[in-house]
């Protein structure tokens, strides 16, 4: 009997184990690198407060309770990159350990599209995306090629000037407004193949942080945005290889744990050099080149619980040669060669002085040499033409984290070695060696982050940072008459500065202030304020700058560029936190925005403020943007209204006024645009994304008119950017397809099916007018006006 | 793998194609209100007549281009030739010279003017409706002298606007010379060829005539009922004559890089090969001031775009005459000086294949020559005037052999 009554009990109670949700999950959260426990931390189930939440006690310790289904614990601390782990149908009670990574000094995670709940209601800084590699994998690209700089163009206020331009135009802004740094160091041209491609290694980037809006006091020197990629670290625990294969490029990654939790390095390669196969393709194709690709290694070294080092160091290199663009002008030759070559390294040292405060200290070095090259006619020497772009930094942040409050406050200086040309003739006879004169610079800046969180409504994030900008001699600069147009026949005196010495002077205080105000768990409004400096500029004559574009530090004459931009914002979250809209607006106001003359030419110009007009511009939009963030189906849809327009300051001579000093539209102004982006997941082996885009047509310059003049037959023009190309729009779609050996084995592959432009849509990319003896026609240029097919693979083990 | 080398292939092509550029017509149409004045002078110490011609344009003008006529065409025949304007020449900001209009538009200096190097000139003219504009003042710099010619035929040639054949061969005409290194130097090259021309009328239902008038013996077409309307009769030149056509080109080049250098085979000319008969070329090598190149430099570059980014896009070309009251109005044209070095050549055409012997006419009308048969009516047909123009001259070319 008792016996039965046992066994009839003990049956009772598995039952009620099965059904009724006494499962547990508990735990331990600590740093990933002092493996100290971290008190207070976050953990949320599902996603949702309601269902269950808690935080750790003071050994890092938690427990939660579960019921038999699937559940996704969440784990966040301030200062940490939040974690999160998936746990299938519960069959028993899990206990974990959680180690998080230091958010490296970032003021928090900030997650929009990719992963976050409430982090976009919460946070009180606005016009912020993260994006996980993970998302671009996804999105359908051309080629089959993961492209940031194309994934980004999904988002609202993010655009370009078209399919191949060097650059992104983020909230009016000039591609040279934008901050793009790969580990810390700044990146001078973000593409291969004259904007093709972007030029980070698709397999070692983990995230991309985009401040569009709100931009902490630790980032300066551009007057727009910052794109602020993140390489992933080496992983200390296995060998890891990934790869890949496109009909563009090959890929290729190698982690190596040297020690074991200890010391690592990763080795991350891509490379196309397929144009072998172009005379194949076309006779006209034979005397071209194309080869680009780039590498990086990164190596982790956690020298004991409280400090680690970590250096990486990259490099991208294009060739391009051809018969058929223009080569140097001025030099007798038919072919001529494109070639350029970044070189960036960092080393960072971060020592934890306590669980809550640490010092990192990085020195930076980024080098960008571009090259044209003409080939003399009849010979076969080259003449080069060279120049290069040296950026050298050290900086230093330290971070203080309470619950309630955040710190962080840091000094930098940075170096710029500028040679804007040197014109080289090797064995040419009829060609001068001539030599541009370089410039030199220094930026100091000190910057401090507050966060504050005044209560459950109320957030602060106030950022100041101070900026102060140096032009240093060995230097000739020359004073013009006042009223005049800046030529040569202007000038008055030219003075001779000695080496090392400050010759022109500029700084001041940049405010960075981010307030939220919280209606409740759901809805918030933001409102932002931000001042930028840029003291490093592309002065270009081109629509939008090239990889050989000048860059130019200010001086006496060149005026740093100062940008104020007001936003609000606007978010709600609903249905769990499935969906999000978002509501931003904002106006940005440019002082010192630089254009160029008509008829400036840049190239070995020694007095570059000859050629350059500056002025005002004014940019305001409103971005709406409604996310779904979980379930089988994922994505986005946006729509952005925003206008862009520049004007010469009304003071200078009228010959140098653009469009005669009344406003005119910016080369990137396209008031709408409305971006999708969906991924449905079938099963665990196969997805499907769709992106479709529309956007107003960019503005181009109409003639007024056609004159016979010097037995030929011209355009002629009176207002910059009076017409609009047709309208932009496009489908991609991408088949993904994961591990589809559907063994759980070490070694995962994944085929990627993409088809680009998938109704085949005739973008025009640019209008044009052609004149040859003595005609001229209308021209458009169209880039991929056919679907582009492709399939990549890509494998890890 | 074949398939992975042609997706290769693919993959590849399409990136070229883009810089390559995936270019069409575009439909584009045009219309100008209002109308602007044209400014076209270069003097020259060249022994020839010095002149500047004054024209409006039209207003209310329309430019069309679609996909149907792509092409826009000049209409220079429509602009208007300000006449009885007062011109005035002003040499080295002092000597006034008044000039003369002899030509609907085309004001002449006096007879035997040359410009001469180091001088400056500035041009000032009041148009009959009181405008009144002036240029800047105008240099006019020395020019290294061509040290030599040497000549190729190219068979591929350049794009032919007329005929239906895309390109014309041509000879190609290269310079050498030496850069003067003291002192910064701006070049343009431009050319003049004389062919000979056998047909000089041309009669739609019509016959040519001579006549006698006070001005001595001419002809022209008298129009005949009884010829259908699209019939045409080509009348061979009573006398030897000449077409003169004109570079059309912008080939200019600045000393920037290449100062105090010796310069070797500077493409110069490219003469298209209309006809295979020996002709005359005048190649000129001259002098521009900086603001000159400036502007030649934005025209062509505002021309011969080719719609990618790397492009300057274009902007308003202002050149150097204003209007003394209104700094805005948008004048077309350039005024300056220029010192010449020329070599006259005689291009033999023996290296040359695929022209036609007198084949002038032919190639420039796209239709052979169709002369009116003589008749009981007109047993003698007329051979017609070489009326001189800026096109035809019937007086043999300073070097023609």
């Amino acid at each position: 009997m008792n016996k039965t009554f046992y066994l009839l009990l003990s049956w009772f109670l598995s039952l009620s184990t099965a059904f009724g949700q006494i499962y547990t999950i508990s735990g331990m959260v600590l740093d990933s690198i002092s493996k100290q426990p971290l008190v207070g931390a976050t953990i949320i189930l599902d996603h949702n407060r309601s269902k269950g939440a808690t935080k750790t006690d003071e050994k890092g310790e938690f427990t939660l309770t579960v019921d038999r289904q699937s559940h996704v614990v969440a784990v966040r601390y301030v200062g940490y990159v939040p974690y999160s782990k998936f746990f299938p149908t519960m069959t028993r009670s899990m206990k974990i350990t959680v180690l998080l990574d230091k958010t490296e000094n970032q003021l928090e995670e900030v997650v929009i599209t990719t992963k976050g709940f409430d982090q976009t209601i919460r946070q009180p800084i606005l016009g912020v995306n993260q994006i996980n590699i993970k998302t671009f994998q996804k999105l359908p690209s051309a080629f089959g090629e993961v492209d940031l700089l194309r994934g980004i163009q999904m988002l609202p206020g993010v655009t370009s000037v078209g399919e191949a331009s060097n650059g992104v135009n983020i909230r009016g802004g000039t591609t040279d407004q934008n901050l793009i740094l790969l580990d810390d160091t700044p990146i001078f041209n973000p593409t291969h193949m004259f904007g093709l491609f972007s030029v980070f290694p698709p397999d070692a980037v983990s995230t991309l942080d985009l401040y569009k809006g709100n931009v902490p006091g630790r980032y300066g020197g551009r007057a727009a945005a910052v794109l602020d990629i993140k390489l992933r670290n080496p992983a200390l625990d296995s060998l890891k290889i990934k790869g890949g294969v496109s009909i563009v490029s090959n890929r290729l990654m190698v982690n190596v744990p040297v020690v074991k939790d200890k010391l690592g390095f990763y080795v991350a390669a891509r490379g196309a050099f397929n144009d072998f196969l172009l005379p194949i393709a076309s006779d006209k194709l034979k005397d071209i080149k194309a080869k680009f690709g780039e590498g990086v290694w990164k190596g982790f070294w956690k020298i004991n619980p409280k400090n680690t080092l970590t250096g990486t160091f990259y490099k991208s290199y294009d060739l391009f040669s051809t018969n058929l663009l223009p080569g140097l002008p001025n030099v007798i030759g038919e072919f001529t060669r494109y070639q350029h070559t970044s070189t960036n390294a960092t080393a960072r040292w971060l020592t934890v002085l306590s669980p809550k405060m640490d010092i990192q200290t990085t020195a930076v070095y980024a080098h960008y040499t571009p090259q044209i090259s003409t080939q003399e006619k009849g010979t076969d020497n080259f003449v080069d033409l060279n120049s290069a772009l040296t950026q050298k930094q050290l900086k230093s942040n330290l971070s203080y984290v309470l619950t309630k409050y955040k710190l962080e406050t840091g000094l930098s200086f940075t170096r710029y070695d500028i040679q804007p040309g040197e014109l080289i003739p090797n064995k040419s006879t009829s060609v001068s060696n001539i030599v541009t004169p370089s410039e030199r610079a220094n930026e100091w800046a000190w910057h401090a982050d507050n966060e504050y969180n005044l209560n459950k409504q109320l957030a602060f994030s106030i950022g100041l940072r101070y900026s102060y900008f140096q032009a240093l001699g060995p230097a000739l600069y020359r004073n013009y008459e006042a009223g005049q147009p800046r030529d040569d026949f202007s000038v008055i005196d030219s003075v001779q500065v000695g080496s090392n010495k400050a010759f022109s002077q500029y700084g001041g205080f940049e405010p960075r202030v981010g307030v939220r105000y919280a209606l409740n768990e759901r809805t918030s409004f933001k409102f932002g304020y931000n001042l930028m400096r840029q003291y490093l500029q592309i002065v270009s004559n081109t629509t939008t700058p090239i990889p050989t574009s000048r860059w130019k530090t200010s001086d006496l004459h060149i005026k740093p560029q100062i940008s104020n931009l007001l936003s609000a914002g606007y978010y709600y979250s609903f249905d769990n936190d499935i969906y999000e809209i978002s509501v931003e607006g904002y106006y940005r106001f440019t002082r010192n925005m630089v254009d160029y003359k008509p008829g400036a030419d840049f190239l070995l110009q020694p007095y570059p403020e000859t050629q350059i007009v500056q002025g005002l511009s004014k940019a305001y939009g409103l971005e709406v943007m409604l996310t779904k963030k979980k379930g089988r189906l994922n994505g986005w849809v946006n729509y952005t209204y925003s206008r862009t327009f520049n004007r010469t300051y009304t003071d200078l001579p009228s010959i140098e006024q653009v469009n005669n000093g009344y406003w005119y539209r910016a080369n990137y102004d396209r008031p709408h645009s409305i971006n999708t982006s969906f991924d449905v997941s079938v099963d665990k082996h196969n997805s499907f994304s769709f992106t479709f885009i529309y956007s107003t047509g960019r503005p181009y310059t109409q003639p007024v008119g056609f004159v016979n003049y010097l037995n030929n037959f011209f355009p002629f023009y009176e207002e910059r950017n009076n017409k609009r190309v047709p309208d932009y729009h496009r489908l991609d779609f991408a088949w993904n397809i994961y591990n589809p050996s559907m063994k759980n084995r070490r070694f995962r592959g994944k085929w990627a099916f993409t088809v680009y432009n998938l109704y085949a849509r005739r973008n025009v990319y640019s209008v044009f007018f052609r004149t040859e003896k003595n005609i001229s026609k209308a021209k458009r240029l169209q880039i991929f006006g056919a679907p582009i097919v492709s399939l990549a693979y890509n494998f890890e083990f | 793998m074949i398939c992975q080398r042609l997706l290769i292939a693919m993959g590849v092509l399409c990136c070229m194609a883009y810089l390559i550029g995936c270019v069409d017509d575009f439909d584009a149409d045009i219309y100008t209100s209002k109308e602007y004045l044209l400014v076209d002078g270069t003097l020259t110490d060249l022994n020839e007549p010095q002149y500047v011609s004054l024209f409006s344009t039209p207003k209310d003008a329309s430019f069309k281009s679609s996909d149907f006529t792509s092409t826009i065409y000049p209409a220079r025949q429509s602009y208007f030739p300000e006449r009885q304007a007062i011109v005035k020449l002003i040499v080295n900001q002092k000597e006034e010279i008044q000039l003369e209009e002899r030509l609907a538009g085309y004001y002449y200096c006096p007879n035997g003017f040359r410009a001469k190097v180091g001088n400056t000139y500035q041009l000032r003219f009041q148009l009959a409706n009181g405008r009144a504009y002036e240029t800047d003042v105008e240099t006019m710099y020395s020019v290294p002298a061509i040290k030599n010619v040497s000549e190729e035929f190219n068979l591929t040639g350049i794009p032919n606007t007329a005929g239906s054949s895309p390109t014309v061969s041509s000879n190609d005409i290269y310079v050498d010379f030496d850069d003067v290194p003291s002192q910064k130097n701006f070049y343009r090259w431009r050319w003049v060829n004389w062919e000979i021309q056998r047909i000089c009328a041309t009669c739609l239902q019509g016959r040519y005539n001579l006549f006698e008038t006070e001005q001595g013996e001419t002809g022209d077409c008298f129009r005949d009922l009884t010829l259908k309307a699209n019939e045409r009769f080509d009348y061979y030149c009573g006398t030897r004559c000449w077409d003169i056509f004109y570079s059309s080109d912008i080939n200019i080049l600045s000393d920037v890089y290449t100062n105090g250098k010796s310069q070797k085979n500077r493409l110069a000319a490219q003469i298209p090969l209309r006809q295979s008969n020996p002709c005359l070329v005048s190649l000129q090598q001259m002098s521009l001031s900086p603001n000159t190149y400036r502007y030649l430099k934005l025209l062509q570059d505002q021309s011969i775009n080719t719609g990618t980014l790397a492009d300057t896009p274009p902007a308003p070309i202002r050149g150097n005459i204003r209007n003394i009251k209104d700094a805005n109005e948008l004048i077309l044209g350039y005024f300056s000086a220029s010192a010449v070095s020329e070599v006259r050549l005689m291009l033999d055409r023996r290296n040359t294949r695929g022209g036609l012997p007198n084949g002038l006419f032919s190639f420039i009308n796209n239709r052979p020559v169709v002369l009116e048969d003589a008749s009981n009516e007109r047993p003698d047909i007329p051979l017609a005037i070489c009326q001189p123009s800026f096109t035809r001259t019937p007086i043999p070319p300073l070097g023609w052999r």
